[in-house]
């Protein structure tokens, strides 16, 4: 259309002028507002974190000196011995609990992905009786808080002899997890065309073959956002491990950390290196894959 | 599939099915639902629905320990209704903690949710168009991706009174006499908390929100504000109708979230939630009655039913929007 314009038409863009360096620059520079904006962000932004970076402080430097203020720098001593003591503590070592923490959260993962999307494939493709009813309990589920579920797991754990063990805290995960997840992949797959899975229909692929080589592969993001999200909320989970992990050698690493406090002075080091340490997997993890946590929050909750 | 039956009675089962149901199943179908709903489900009942349905019915039943030992019908219910550690009608009146988990998990609630809703969409909206908003957001949502449990603990070192850098700002800033403990001081120390959730929140519908924000056009809001429409009227009109449904999801999001508070209040004061339970919410009576002596399942139920009464209408919000 640019070609069908007559002469007398106004033109498109303005003149260029031939600007001298000093304007080039005051162009390039961000106006007095938007200068003001930028130090209001960093200042906030840092002010947010102030809280962690007085923590990593603690962390690494004796209580003599954190006792009247991490945020005095003068005569500062660096050590690692508050990490030597967290992760040797008496009660429940960390190099034991964070062992401890990853062997319940790595399975409860693995397990509520694969078992989520089967359930979420159906609700997402196929009518059945029930279906609606079926998913305002996976709602429900969702709102409702964890304590509701820990006297009756409770006592399933002690009945089956699962109480205080490994696979007893990972099935209260999975099953606790599954419904986010069913709902999550369920609007994931509502959102992917099935025109791929007709034909492999008509090809006279079976409905576990669809699953396997077509809805799961084409849902990895989906996946990979619930692996996020569900890795990060098993391991910072406090509450469960509180309920169903008695044995100070089964005890998880967020359990833990209020016992560190001591009876008369905190500790400050030892509390903020065994914070420290736990915090590490899921914040690290989080960062690394921040687009697939981002995406998999917001769709989560926005859908 | 049962074959062997049904050809000994001559009958066939899957025909008689259809019979009753009055259409043809079809079968491959319906076995293959099962088998991808089964293993699912079935843990899902047995662990979160089942155990869901038992606290709905148990607190209607007297305990033994940790064993049914005879129907009571309303009695948990008065009994927990009229707990000075659930309800302390008097210091409610009063305003003066403390005043019951029920009210303070609600206060807590009231002064929460619009205060991180509110700051999230407010550094939404600043950072919207920086460079380098997404170390900047990066930096504010760090606290939600943290153990709840360090968050607690986090701000007991934040209001300690020597080591911590609240009141060494209040030294700084002349207001030596503000300084104190502010988590062990009755009266105020849930506020304290309160401020830590909303430090923790504010992530979350910070993020809620920047995603809303970056489907807006900014060629739309650069014509508005060329037609001489100020920065108000900008929010009102643009920006305000896409983020109004975010707005639901944070608000609902935020009310769940303050609804299962435990590990901070645990961290910050212990089982009790702070000296004589100034700041316990539901999540802890909980704990403290199922498993703490002495032991009251009862009890544990109700307050559980108690959250779960005040999570359902934000679950029926939730099924509305799908």
């Amino acid at each position: 259309m640019e070609e069908e314009r007559t002469l007398d038409a106004p033109p498109e863009t303005a003149p260029q002028t031939d600007l001298d360096l000093w304007t080039k620059i005051r162009y390039a520079l961000p106006t007095l507002p938007r200068a003001a904006r930028y130090a209001i962000a960093i200042g906030l932004a840092v002010l947010w974190v102030v809280p962690f970076i007085g923590l990593l402080m603690a962390s690494f430097r004796p209580l003599s000196e954190i006792i009247h203020g991490w945020w005095h720098l003068e005569g500062m001593t660096l050590t690692l011995e508050n990490y030597w003591a967290a992760l040797d503590f008496s009660t429940a070592p960390m190099s034991r609990t964070l062992i401890n923490t990853a062997i319940v959260t790595v399975p409860s993962v693995m397990v509520v992905m694969l078992l989520g999307a089967m359930v979420a494939y159906p609700f997402a493709r196929f009518d059945f009786p029930l279906k609606k009813t079926l998913f305002f309990i996976l709602i429900i589920v969702m709102a409702a808080p964890p304590e509701l579920v820990a006297m009756g797991n409770y006592n399933t754990l002690r009945e089956t002899g699962l109480f205080d063990t490994y696979l007893g805290l990972i099935l209260v995960h999975v099953g606790w997890g599954i419904g986010w997840v069913v709902l999550f992949l369920r609007n994931f797959l509502l959102g992917l065309p099935d025109e791929l899975e007709e034909a492999a229909r008509i090809d006279g692929a079976s409905r576990y073959q669809i699953f396997r080589t077509i809805v799961l592969p084409f849902s990895a993001p989906a996946l990979v956002s619930v692996a996020v999200i569900q890795f990060t909320w098993v391991w910072n989970a406090f509450f469960f491990p509180m309920v169903f992990m008695r044995s100070s050698e089964l005890y998880l690493a967020p359990q833990v950390l209020p016992m560190m406090k001591g009876r008369l002075q905190i500790d400050w080091g030892l509390v903020a290196a065994g914070s420290i340490l736990t915090m590490a997997v899921p914040v690290l993890l989080f960062i690394v894959l921040q687009r697939y946590y981002t995406r998999g929050m917001v769709a989560a909750v926005a859908d | 599939m049962p074959m062997e039956s049904q050809e000994s009675t001559g009958v066939d089962l899957t025909e008689r099915i259809e019979g009753l149901l009055g259409y043809e199943v079809d079968w491959d179908k319906t076995k293959a639902i099962l088998v991808f709903l089964l293993p699912g489900l079935t843990l899902f009942g047995l662990f979160s629905f089942g155990p869901m349905l038992y606290s709905v019915v148990g607190s209607f039943f007297a305990f033994d320990g940790f064993d049914v030992a005879g129907f009571v019908g309303l009695q948990n219910w008065e009994e927990t209704l009229t707990d000075p550690l659930i309800i302390n009608w008097d210091n409610l009146l009063a305003f003066e903690f403390p005043m019951g988990a029920l009210p303070q998990n609600i206060l807590w609630m009231i002064l929460h949710v619009p205060a991180s809703t509110l700051l999230g969409l407010g550094l939404a909206l600043l950072f919207a168009d920086l460079k380098g908003k997404r170390i900047l957001r990066t930096l504010v949502f760090l606290g939600f991706t943290t153990p709840t449990v360090v968050i607690g603990l986090v701000l007991l070192f934040v209001y300690d009174p020597q080591a911590g850098i609240f009141n060494g700002f209040l030294r700084v800033i002349g207001m030596e006499g503000m300084v104190r403990d502010w988590l062990s001081r009755p009266q105020i120390a849930i506020y304290a908390l309160v401020a830590g959730g909303v430090w923790v929140q504010t992530g979350f519908s910070m993020l809620l929100y920047s995603s809303a924000l970056a489907s807006i056009d900014p060629a739309l809001l650069e014509s508005a504000r060329i037609d001489g429409a100020g920065p108000f009227k900008r929010f009102k009109d643009i920006i305000w109708p896409l983020v109004k449904p975010v707005t639901a999801v944070v608000v609902i999001m935020g009310m769940i979230w303050v609804l299962r508070i435990f590990a901070i209040v645990y961290a910050a004061g212990g089982p009790s939630g702070g000296p004589n339970h100034v700041y316990s919410v539901l999540g802890l009576e909980v704990f403290n009655s199922a498993f703490q002596v002495p032991v009251e399942y009862g009890k544990a139920m109700v307050v559980a039913l108690i959250e779960l009464i005040i999570a359902l209408p934000l679950a029926a919000y939730i099924a509305r929007m799908e």
